[in-house]
């Protein structure tokens, strides 16, 4: 009967914190529970790297720190084994209340690929502390729908890394790709943002997660990065002055969020501050007749454009 | 399937260092603590007691005490030297941390909040560095009077006056009983239960134009007796079938869809909501990333209303006035 993967990698992780000075691939298969004895089939030897390779992935993702030795007895193969002090949590202890806060923590991820690190982190905590956790926060918290691509630019941001991702422009809409060097994130405007510098404008940039249209890839290279420090970043202070004409009665939000500049006719004139245009022009062409955009005309083209498109909308023929 | 091994593997090593003192837990408070059942518990045991260091002789082996064991008791005997607890993994120090942050950035500094993020700090080592540069705002300052106000109505048991704007920019005034404010994503939200709608409602906080605070008790208290809203779409009046460009794949991510269906990078999407005008205000918001509409009733309708608020524009440029 062959013997389950985390009663294997728990035998592999005993051993190799007690080798003196190392175990070699071959020590591991002929001493450690779990692992197939060698052959002269190349498939079974084929099977057992692909094996032994996913088994170092997994103790590196769980924080193991697996040190490689080279040549210091057997000079032809390389040598594996924990790192003791690596290994170990800083002494730390929590109280039960605390306890209670980081399991509400852990929950805030639920529905993304953080979540089962968080649960990980949370059950390495509860090892080393012996009262029960207690939930008593109120209000309520939730973070709603994290990003799919937060787990990778977490890792970016730690280990120094730069990514790249196709981005959708938010002013004209086109795709384009980017190299950036991340410096972090940040919440606002109902979403994620990363903030870095952006290799291919050769400037600090803020990108909205929603916006990138293709996966994030980690680039291999680990030289460092090029773009200076994190200094001003263009964008944020990027507020565009937008006037309106409102009909009177209608769009009490857009009233509320911005100050009133006089009167058009029967319509009362609004100017606020804007981030994101593109966005914004889709909540302007949303109140349809209620709201006209008389400032910038480049805000005015865009709803015009999307209200222009409309008016032409096909109906069903078009879902042929 | 998804791989549940590196779960059930920092769990095992969680519980050596747990049980390392050798006291006697009863089966039912380990359980707990790890929060699993209590099969789930000793099919852990079990696999630790036939673990080890190679050799697995049983001098080599960890060790219950088999007595204790009998009696719904774990007590570890032997840790094989594997009493030392596992550090966090970077993302696992980070995720933690950061949801930490957002807890403080939504409810503010308090001593518990404060003192578990110090302690996790202390945990993370390196890894804390990296979680300060992920940035959650604070909750703004508009909200937060609001937030004051109905905490206020909460702890006094009273009603609230909301003059509230929907997302279909329809503006009313209501007298609600508040139950309970919870922070949804970056919004925040009032459950109540509304006597203008005789219904529970959710309201975000950044849509209240104003509140009073009144005198008269609520009376509606407890949210256990009374139903929640219908968000079953299916009871849903009005739908529509909607041929959308790439570019408008948000609204496969922020809106309930149903039958997404791919089409060279376009798709095609079924929505249904409880007011139409909610479907043409998304019609007109998407613009020409709308590239069919159906039913042809929805399509007459969004024409329509493109072409009156087209009419705005038709004069002279707004640009200089």
């Amino acid at each position: 009967m062959s013997i389950p993967a985390h009663e294997r990698l728990l035998d592999l992780i005993i051993a190799l914190a007690r080798a003196r000075p190392s175990m070699t691939r071959s020590q591991i298969r002929r001493h450690v529970n779990g692992y197939a004895p060698a052959s002269d089939d190349p498939r079974a030897e084929a099977a057992f790297e692909r094996m032994f390779e996913r088994d170092k992935e997994t103790l590196k993702d769980l924080g193991v720190p697996l040190v490689t030795v080279h040549g210091t007895v057997h000079h032809d193969e390389v040598g594996y084994r924990i790192d003791v002090e690596e290994y170990t949590l800083p002494p730390v202890e929590f109280t039960s209340a605390e306890l209670g806060v980081l399991s509400v923590a852990s929950h805030l991820w639920e529905g993304s690929a953080l979540a089962r690190h968080a649960r990980r982190g949370l059950t390495k905590l509860k090892a080393v502390t012996l009262t029960p956790a207690e939930e008593n926060l109120t209000p309520a918290v939730r973070l709603h729908e994290p990003d799919a691509a937060l787990p990778v630019l977490f890792e970016a941001i730690t280990t120094r890394h730069a990514v790249a991702f196709t981005y959708r422009a938010a002013s004209s809409g086109q795709e384009t790709d980017r190299e950036v060097e991340p410096w972090g994130l940040a919440v606002k405007n109902q979403g994620w943002y990363l903030r870095g510098w952006d290799r291919t404008r050769g400037a600090g940039r803020e990108f909205r997660l929603s916006r990138i249209t293709s996966k994030v890839r980690l680039l291999p290279e680990t030289g460092g990065f090029t773009g200076p420090d994190p200094g001003q970043i263009t964008g944020e202070a990027d507020l565009t002055r937008v006037r309106l004409a409102i009909r009177p009665e209608a769009a009490a939000l857009l009233r509320a969020r911005g100050e009133p500049a006089g009167t058009l006719g029967e319509r009362d004139l609004i100017e606020l501050r804007v981030s994101d245009l593109e966005a914004f022009a889709g909540d302007i062409a949303a109140y349809g007749a209620a709201v006209e955009v008389l400032h910038p005309q480049h805000l005015r083209d865009r709803v015009i454009t999307k209200l222009t498109a409309l008016s032409q909308a096909p109906g069903p023929e078009g879902l042929r | 399937m998804r791989d549940l091994t590196p779960e059930r593997l920092t769990r095992l090593l969680a519980m050596i260092t747990y049980f390392a003192d050798g006291r006697q837990v009863p089966f039912a408070e380990a359980a707990e603590h790890f929060g699993i059942t209590e099969a789930q518990l000793l099919d852990d045991i079990n696999t630790l007691w036939v673990s080890g260091a190679p050799g697995y002789t049983h001098a080599e082996l960890i060790d219950f005490e088999a007595d204790a064991f009998e009696n719904g008791l774990v007590s570890l005997q032997e840790t094989q030297q594997m009493d030392r607890a596992l550090r966090l993994s970077p993302g696992e120090a980070i995720s933690l941390l950061v949801a930490v942050n957002s807890l403080i950035a939504r409810l503010g500094e308090s001593e518990l909040l404060i003192s578990t993020k110090e302690k996790l700090q202390q945990a993370a080592g390196q890894a804390a560095a990296a979680a300060e540069r992920i940035h959650i705002d604070r909750t703004e300052e508009a909200t937060q009077r609001v937030r004051e106000e109905l905490h206020d109505a909460l702890t006094r048991g009273v009603q609230v006056r909301l003059e509230y704007v929907s997302g279909t920019d329809s503006r009313s005034i209501r007298t609600v009983d508040p139950l309970h404010v919870e922070a949804v994503g970056e919004h925040w939200m009032l459950r109540a239960w509304c006597h203008r709608a005789q219904g529970l409602r959710n309201f975000r906080l950044d849509r209240i134009l104003a509140l009073e605070v009144l005198a008269t008790p609520v009376v509606v208290t407890d949210p256990g007796e009374i139903e929640a809203p219908d968000l079953d779409t299916s009871t849903f009046p009005h739908r529509v079938r909607l041929r959308l460009a790439p570019r408008a794949r948000w609204v496969v991510e922020q809106i309930p869809v149903e039958n997404v269906q791919e089409h060279n990078g376009a798709f095609t999407v079924e929505i249904a909501a409880g007011q139409a005008s909610w479907l043409e205000q998304l019609c007109l918001r998407l613009g020409e990333a709308v590239l069919a509409i159906d039913p042809p009733e929805m399509a007459d309708r969004v024409r329509t209303a493109a072409r009156a608020a087209l009419a705005q524009y038709a004069g002279e440029g707004g640009a200089g006035t």
